[in-house]
């Protein structure tokens, strides 16, 4: 039924951040696990050559005292380094993007998260035993999310039952449904094409058919068919 | 002596054992993303299905992913009610607006005439100016036999199409049963073939 992206990070403003971030989690874990599993088999190699039983367990002493201090401290430093290095960069990128979207698209982070942004287009997700309807400002309501490409969204989103939660795995948006309460998430969607929505938290037997799909149009694809169908529905108000 | 040895080298096949499960996996997982890694949205296929109903035009999968300049084959059927067409649109805006505007003035000119008289009017008349408008548009961006499918409910047709410039082509159908006098695409019924370098 769709296609499924390995890389995603051109398909929205949030992916590209949170791919590269998970580009450079993976890559202080496959440097560690590189030095663990290194480790792992040189180890025995060494021990098992040399007949010396240098850590042999003796009672009443504690390994510390056998004299490898150096080790252990080279461990905990290499530990609280990669923490250390995986936090700073966590805080750099999500600043980079904070100041990328009020530069290019002139809204604040605190915007996005009050949900009332002049250039960004809002709109209401309500999850339902099992489904999803898409609400935008001038009155259309839709199963099928239709959102413009480069343009910020911000995505109010709500439940109507039990606890649901609304993902676009391909352009890194998810936000926990709770009824009684409007939970917002954000994203700028950059390339035209069509992405899954799914439910991400088990709401029932129909959790694994809770799914919707978010059409990315080019902007004046996407002002067609907001303006042609936010006109009938006044229409229809009218009469 | 000679039991604790052998438990030793147990111990030792057993730890380089696990490691060489990790490091063949971690093998599988970069030549996943060697192979699969590189696509901008998926595989762009050769063949879709696409599925024309009241009032949509699905694909599957979705969505239509082409490449410059290989053949792609569209199987097209028509699931819903009322006849539906498949027809390349350059500028939908205009080309919507255009058929409304033609089919309201048509209705205030003859307000004798039926709702489906109008609308056999308004096909007649623009098949030709639409056909032509439309060819002269995709000229040189792509080849095919025919660029407006019309189709009866039930029917379904195969069509090959060429796309020879990179870009975002729409399809839609601009048909007037059921929404008159606004065409289907304005109920949402269209499309886009998103064609890719590669």
């Amino acid at each position: 039924m769709f296609h499924y992206p390995f890389d995603p990070s051109q398909f929205s403003e949030t992916a590209r951040v949170w791919w590269n971030l998970f580009g450079f989690y993976l890559t202080v874990a496959i440097l560690l696990g590189i030095a663990v599993y290194a480790a792992l088999v040189l180890i025995p190699f060494i021990y098992s050559r040399s007949r010396k039983a240098v850590d042999e367990i003796k009672p009443g002493v504690v390994p510390g005292e056998r004299g490898r201090n150096a080790y252990l401290a080279v461990i905990v430093v290499l530990i609280l380094a990669s923490f250390l290095a995986v936090f700073v960069e966590s805080y750099i990128s999500v600043n980079e993007l904070a100041s990328l979207i009020e530069e290019e698209y002139g809204v604040t982070i605190e915007q996005l998260q009050a949900g009332e942004a002049d250039g960004a287009l809002v709109v209401e997700v309500r999850g339902f035993q099992w489904g999803w309807t898409f609400k935008y400002p001038n009155g259309i309501e839709s199963d099928v999310l239709y959102l413009p490409a480069g343009r910020p969204v911000i995505f109010k989103v709500t439940s109507d039952d039990v606890f649901h939660a609304f993902s676009i795995p391909d352009l890194r948006v998810k936000v926990d449904a709770i009824p009684g309460q409007v939970n917002m998430g954000w994203t700028v969607p950059q390339t035209p094409g069509t992405y899954r929505i799914q439910c991400y938290e088990l709401c029932g037997v129909g959790h694994a058919e809770m799914i919707s799909k978010a059409v990315v149009l080019p902007p004046e694809l996407f002002d067609f068919w907001y303006e042609s169908l936010g006109e009938e529905l006044v229409v229809e108000e009218g009469g | 002596m000679a039991s604790s040895s052998e438990g030793g080298n147990l111990a030792l096949l057993a730890t380089i054992a696990i490691s060489v499960v990790f490091f063949a996996a971690a093998a599988v997982a970069l030549g996943y993303y060697l192979v699969f890694g590189e696509n901008l949205a998926g595989p762009p296929q050769n063949i879709y299905v696409i599925r024309l109903s009241e009032y949509t035009i699905e694909a599957s999968p979705e969505p239509i992913i082409v490449k410059v300049g290989q053949p792609v084959v569209f199987k097209i059927v028509n699931e819903g009610a009322v006849e539906h067409e498949l027809m390349f649109v350059p500028n939908l805006q205009m080309m919507a607006d255009m058929i409304m505007n033609a089919a309201i003035r048509l209705q205030e000119q003859n307000p004798e005439l039926s709702e489906e008289e109008i609308i056999a009017m308004v096909d007649k008349r623009h098949e030709m100016v639409m056909e032509e408008m439309i060819e002269k548009a995709l000229k040189g961006k792509v080849e095919g036999e025919e660029f407006m499918i019309e189709l009866e409910p039930g029917e379904s047709t195969v069509a090959t199409f060429t796309f020879l410039e990179p870009g975002i082509y729409v399809i839609a159908c601009m048909k007037l049963d059921g929404t008159f006098p606004e065409p289907h695409a304005k109920e949402g019924m269209f499309n886009q073939i998103i064609v890719v370098e590669g």
